[in-house]
Order: structure tokens, then sequence, then C-alpha cells
């Protein structure tokens, strides 16, 4: 997880899905980038763009993307992938879908000339379409790949990987610069950067991760997505409310005794797939302080019967009513009762001196 | 006419229709998967409005977003009443937008150059998040 942490390090928020993209999902992405564009004055003017850009991206991936994926025998890229990221100066939309062969072409010879377009040739061409689509009721006309465009201020970058005979993947960045459109504006992440990203993933068996602020806000909206997905996947998933307590509670661990990292509750959190088994993984850094009496509490739960957590839950429960005390322990008790005691944890000592936390356990 | 009331949830807009006051109101966020589906009783209702309109039509878009299936919705709706007001009946499009916010006026002026119906551009103050409309 480390490992993931570091890739994303500059970043304010990552954000990579493999998975159902619905009306739902794109309104929990939007405000999840919302919540975070709205903290920062420089943020605030491109927000709007932001959603433009996602709504757009996720509206390509739906009308455009295959659905029908049965001769791909590759689970993951029988999902659909979209990653958002928000540096200092920038926010970032990537996709990934599936594309018949077929239709490769054409869409390559329509992202070249709209790139190859300036900013009021985009427009004219942009509002032709418009009139002339809106009365012919035509679609595939470009004209999505020309709102993302002219939203983003810089050219699309793509890439087209065959995978098979009959589909190939269409990997797309879209970059928006704090500073707005400019002469030498510059791509930040380059497309062989999120081909990477995806293949990292892909080997990881991750269809989620998230790096960036654990506040409340964006915690609800991590947990409402994670919600619909475990509320689609009613094959692999038998206990939904249990493993969404165990998110939360993961979550809220890092929101309330996690490090602060440059003024921000931060840290990372995946949802893997391995053998039809879903597991959680969760990180954030620790305060040297706090580190030896958690190691030690964690290691005392970990030896801990099943009766035993029930019963220092219960005790625990109580205790913290009386106390009325924030630092009551119960979530990591929640966690260990509810996963029956099978989690697993790691601390990294970082170069830097730094304390990675890590915890990690299966879904039931 | 049957008025049509729908409240805007996630990304689908609320909509307002009513024929008896002359005001079709449109709020919130557009971004239907199927836009196309979601809007056509929204157009059909608008081409039995304008076989007997009022004498004058007000219509408010108040969008914080839209993607582009919607904004061709959108056209469609402008195109039909561009239609009325080249039969002499006074059409208004009210664009609301919140203030600073660059990208959805240009929206709306775009679609300005378009359609041939008197625009009013109409900032909205930040904290008016909501983009509820006047009737509400």
């Amino acid at each position: 997880m480390y490992s993931f942490y570091k890739k994303f390090e500059k970043e304010k928020i990552s954000f990579a899905y493999f998975g159902i993209i619905s009306d739902t999902i794109t309104e929990m992405l939007i405000d999840l980038s919302d919540n975070y564009l709205s903290k920062s004055k420089d943020f605030l003017k491109f927000k709007r763009k932001a959603s433009f850009l996602i709504a757009e991206s996720f509206q390509n991936i739906i009308r455009h993307g295959v659905l029908k994926k049965d001769d791909i025998t590759d689970y993951q890229y029988k999902k659909d992938f979209f990653h958002i990221s928000v540096f200092e100066d920038r926010f970032i939309v990537s996709t990934t879908n599936v594309l018949e062969n077929n239709k490769v072409k054409s869409l390559e010879d329509k992202i070249k000339r709209i790139n190859s377009l300036n900013p009021e040739e985009l427009k004219a061409l942009q509002l032709e379409i418009l009139t002339d689509t809106a009365l012919s009721d035509k679609g595939g006309a470009g004209l999505g790949l020309i709102e993302m465009v002219r939203r983003s201020g810089l050219p699309m970058l793509y890439k087209v990987i065959q995978l098979t005979e009959g589909y190939s993947i269409i990997v797309m960045n879209l970059e928006m610069s704090i500073s707005g459109r400019t002469e030498n504006a510059e791509h930040k992440v380059s497309i062989d950067e999120i081909e990477n990203l995806y293949r990292k993933l892909t080997e990881s068996d991750i269809l989620l991760i998230y790096k960036g602020d654990f506040s409340e806000d964006s915690n609800k909206n991590l947990i409402e997505l994670l919600y619909n997905n475990f509320e689609a996947d009613k094959n692999i998933i038998s206990n939904k409310i249990k493993n969404i307590v165990s998110v939360i509670e993961v979550m809220q661990n890092v929101s309330k005794h996690g490090k602060q990292i440059r003024g921000n509750q931060e840290g990372i959190l995946s949802l893997s797939i391995k053998n039809d088994e879903i597991y959680i993984e969760c990180s954030n850094f620790v305060k040297h302080q706090d580190y030896k009496p958690f190691k030690k509490r964690l290691k005392t739960i970990k030896n801990s019967s099943i009766d035993d957590l029930e019963k220092a839950y219960k005790k625990q429960l109580k205790a913290s009513i009386r106390n009325n005390s924030k630092n009551s322990g119960l979530g990591l008790l929640e966690i260990a009762r509810f996963t029956q005691n099978r989690f697993s944890y790691s601390f990294v000592e970082t170069e830097n001196d730094e304390i990675f936390f890590s915890i990690k356990f299966k879904t039931i | 006419m049957k008025k049509i009331i729908l409240k805007a949830h996630d990304i689908m807009p609320g909509i307002n229709l009513d024929a008896d006051a002359g005001k079709l109101e449109f709020y919130g966020k557009s971004c239907p998967v199927d836009a196309h589906e979601f809007y056509e009783p929204i157009l059909k209702w608008i081409d039995e409005y304008i076989s007997n309109p009022q004498k004058l039509t007000i219509v408010q878009f108040y969008l914080s977003y839209f993607n582009t299936v919607s904004a061709k919705n959108i056209l469609k709706i402008m195109n039909k009443l561009e239609k009325l007001n080249k039969r002499g009946k006074n059409v208004v499009i009210q664009w609301k937008y919140n203030e600073n916010d660059e990208i959805l006026r240009e929206a709306g002026e775009d679609f300005e150059t378009i359609v041939e119906v008197d625009f009013e551009f109409i900032e909205v103050p930040e904290n008016d998040d909501e983009g509820i409309p006047d009737s509400h």
C-alpha cells in the first residue's frame, strides 16, 4: 500500500475505480471532487469545469463503452476504469474503456481533428454540431469529445491497446490547469503513466483506490460509493451492513487518529478482489507518540478470542458512554468483531522517519 | 393542461412546467444517462403548450452543469420556443447562473447565438447554490 501512497504522494486527491458507471456513481464522484475543490479559493474557479469534465467523461463511457464483453476473458477488462487526480495546480480525469476494433479508426480521427483545433474553432464546431444533431437527433458526432477538450483547455491524450481480434481498450487523459489555457500549457501526466497505473492496479486486483482527505464529507461520499458497489455485486457480498460498518470504522480511524499531512487527515483506502473475495485496506500515518501504544493494542486485540472481543467491546462501549470519550478504541474492536478477528496490519517506518500504518481485512 | 413537476435528484434536473402561468423551469444538474428518454415527455408537453400558449412565456434555466446529450435537448426546447416567438408570441429565456460561474454564462451565450429568442442573463449570489427556481 505504501508504494501506491508514494505514487500518489503529490496528488491532493487521487481516486481510481474499476466498476459500474451510473448516474448515482457520477453524482458521488462529482460531490467528492466538489467537496475538495470548494476548500480552496484557487480551485473554486474550476470546480464547475471539473464537474462538466467528469460528467462528460463518464457519459462517454456509458454511451460508447461496449456493454457485452463476453469474449473478453480478463475480469478487469470487463470493467470500465476511471481516475481523478487533483494536484496543486491541475485537475485530471482519465478513463479507460473497451471498444470494438472497427470503431477505433473513426474515434481516433475525431480525436486528432479536435486536438488540432484552436479554442475558437472548437467552439464554432461545437455549436455547428449541436445545431445539426439537435435537428437530426443523430449521435456519435463527437460533441462529447469537443466538450471535454473545450473544458480541459488542453488536447486530449489517448492510447489504443488492442486486446483481442474484436476489442481494444482506449485510455484517455484530460487535464485542466488552474491557470487556465495558456500557450505553453503542457500535460503534467503522460498517457503512459496513466496506462501504467491502470496496469499496476489491474495486477494488484484493485477495484477502487482513494488517496486523499478522510474528513467526514469525503468519507460520506466514499461510503455511499462502496455501498452502491456492494449492493450491485450481490453474489460476492453476503453481509453488506457489517462490511460497510467495518469500512466506516477504518475510515473514521484515519479521520480521528491519523497524523495530519499538509493540514488534511490524509489516508489511502483500497478495495481489491481476489478469488471472488473482497479485501479492504486502509492506511495512514500515525504520530510517533501513538505508535507503541497503538501497536500494543492491536496485538492484544489480534490475540483475543471472539468471546473476549465481544466482552471487551461491551465493556469499552459502557466505558465510552460514561467517559464521553472520543478516543474509545471501539472502532478497532468493531472491525475485529465483524471480521471474526481476520484482519492483518503492518507498520512501515519510512525514509522520512514517519510511521505508515495499514490495516487489511477480508469482507464477509 | 396538466402541470409537470419533477423534483431534482442526483444528476436529474428538476422541472416545473405550468401552462396556466406560462412558466417553464429547469434547475439542478442534468446528466441523465438517457437524456433523450428523459426529455421526450417534456418536449411533447411543450409541443402541446405551443399550440395554445400564454401571451408571455417565461422559460427559466438554472442548471449547475449538464452533459452534451442534455445540451441537445435544451436546444430542442429552445428551437420549439423560437418557433413560438416567430409566431409573434412573447418568449423570454431567463438563463440563471451563479456569480463567477463563467462556464454556465458562456454555455447560455452559446445557446443565445443559435436561437432567436430574447435571453435575460441573471447572476445569482454564490451562496444560493441549490439551483432552486424562483417559484420554490
